[in-house]
């Protein structure tokens, strides 16, 4: 090998190096100081125009920081999420059709800080967003039901969301089941039990049914 | 004849100049992605790996057709072989044809790869095929008519301009095209004179706004056999039209 080969490949190894570490410093001093998280673009139509045309990778952009976002800050124990909502917005302004962002979004959104943002209302709002544009999915009803009852106990509500659901062609019979047991037996340990043995049995994610399985062995 | 000799002569030097190498990149990405995306989101997997995918196929065949097509008149200008070229019993038409053949040949080949590949990336996210999956296929000739038209359009304003402004140029009107119907209803709302001289050009922009079904294959909605057959009619006669208007220009043009 030539010489002048070796001296710019242990140039660049040692540049490599120095660099690494003062990027690696640079990351130290800001973890240091507090960091405002920034939601840049909040407009919905404005990036809708600047994906030209590939709105629907923007939307999964934005539902995987929601995520992120939701993660991190739980995991801190922040207790507060300002910027959960408006992410959720965006990602199912750009993608009506993203359901799985109402369904998680909704329950990142309701329960009680630590745990979530303690913004049932918005939560309600989201579902019934993604309801007017996913009639056909008796999932939406029956979470926009689940939050009625669970967190606002307005059980009046729950059991028109679930009797909303059931009307749904191919819906979980169970929906039925829950509009009838909530408007009899309202704000009995028996109808939560229903409830979170309805999620761990419709439900194939692991996260939904792991934390159903944690509130069913709390109600025994 | 002479016009698929032009043609394979240019799809031979777009390969020489590793273009065919972009589908490579590709995979490498889809692959990155899918694992990725499962590992920070939730239940987004194949979206990402469609809604991914076809962003990248048009990024790839946008950057493709502007680089090469811009350069296609200009490098045989620079290179002196124009003018052998044009010296046998070659038409300039036919000249002008046989580079779009060619490039788009180039761009016809690298989207289909591209295309195999987000085939094969959805089977490693969600095994086995469905019938949405052919939506996905229609998605990418939407993405392959686009090109086409972006191709001549980088052909057309290398008969007459730099590499540089022509590149420029076109990736412009790539950007326009996808505001084209917000354009046009801007220039529905002018008066006087204006309003027709500012309908018209909205019209000789390209109208990519019918071309965006990613968001809905995405999510394994159909695409109706009349926009299929509208788009593919209005490419081509777009195509048509900039590709004479790219042999008027270099008709018209002086070499010397």
């Amino acid at each position: 090998m030539r010489r002048g080969s070796v001296g710019a490949g242990l140039l660049l190894a040692a540049c490599l190096a120095l660099s690494v570490a003062l990027v690696r410093r640079t990351d130290e001093q800001r973890a240091a100081t507090a960091r405002d998280e920034v939601l840049y673009l909040h407009s919905p139509a404005l990036l809708r125009r600047l994906s030209l045309g590939h709105e629907g990778l923007v939307a999964d952009l934005y539902w995987t920081r929601a995520v992120q976002y939701f993660g991190m800050r739980r995991h801190a124990r922040e207790g507060t999420f300002p910027l959960l909502d408006p992410l959720l917005e965006i990602a199912t302004a750009l993608d009506p059709k993203l359901t799985v962002a109402y369904q998680f979004g909704a329950s990142f959104l309701s329960p009680p800080p630590p745990d979530g943002a303690g913004q049932p209302e918005k939560a309600i709002e989201l579902l019934e967003f993604g309801i007017r544009h996913n009639p056909e999915e008796w999932r939406l009803f029956y979470n926009l039901g689940f939050i009625y009852y669970l967190e606002m106990k307005d059980y009046a509500r729950a059991s028109e969301a679930f009797g909303r659901g059931a009307k749904v062609p191919g819906a979980h019979p169970f929906l039925r089941v829950l509009a009838a047991q909530t408007a009899e037996h309202a704000g009995e340990v028996e109808t939560a039990r229903l409830l979170w043995e309805t999620t761990l049995e419709s439900s194939t994610d692991p996260l939904v049914r792991e934390n159903a399985r944690t509130h069913l062995r709390g109600l025994q | 004849m002479t016009v698929l000799t032009i043609a394979r002569s240019t799809f031979r030097e777009a390969a020489r100049d590793r273009v065919l190498y972009s589908p490579a990149v590709f995979a490498v990405l889809m692959t990155g992605a899918a694992i990725l995306v499962g590992q920070v989101s939730i239940g987004i997997e194949r979206q990402v790996v469609i809604n991914l995918g076809l962003a990248a196929v048009t990024f790839f065949g946008v950057i493709v057709a502007i680089l090469v097509g811009t350069g296609l008149v200009a490098k045989e200008i620079q290179k002196r072989t124009l003018y052998t070229v044009l010296s046998r019993p070659v038409e300039r038409w036919q000249f002008v044809a046989g580079k779009f053949v060619g490039l788009a040949g180039t761009l016809a080949i690298n989207g289909g790869l591209m295309g195999l590949g987000l085939l094969a990336a959805l089977r490693y996210v969600s095994p086995g095929f469905s019938g949405a999956d052919a939506w996905v296929l229609v998605a990418v000739y939407f993405i392959l008519l686009q090109l086409l038209m972006v191709c001549g359009l980088a052909l057309l304003f290398s008969t007459f301009s730099s590499p540089l402004l022509a590149g420029v140029s076109s990736f412009a009107l790539f950007v326009l095209g996808n505001f084209a119907q917000e354009l046009r209803d801007v220039a529905q709302s002018g008066a006087g004179w204006v309003h027709p001289l500012m309908v018209g050009a909205t019209y000789l922009m390209p109208n990519f706004s019918a071309f965006n079904v990613a968001a809905g294959v995405a999510h394994g909605e159909s695409i109706a056999s009349l926009l299929i057959l509208h788009n593919s009619i209005y490419a081509v006669t777009y195509t048509g039209m900039v590709l004479c208007a790219a042999v008027l220009a270099f008709e018209w043009r002086e070499l010397q």
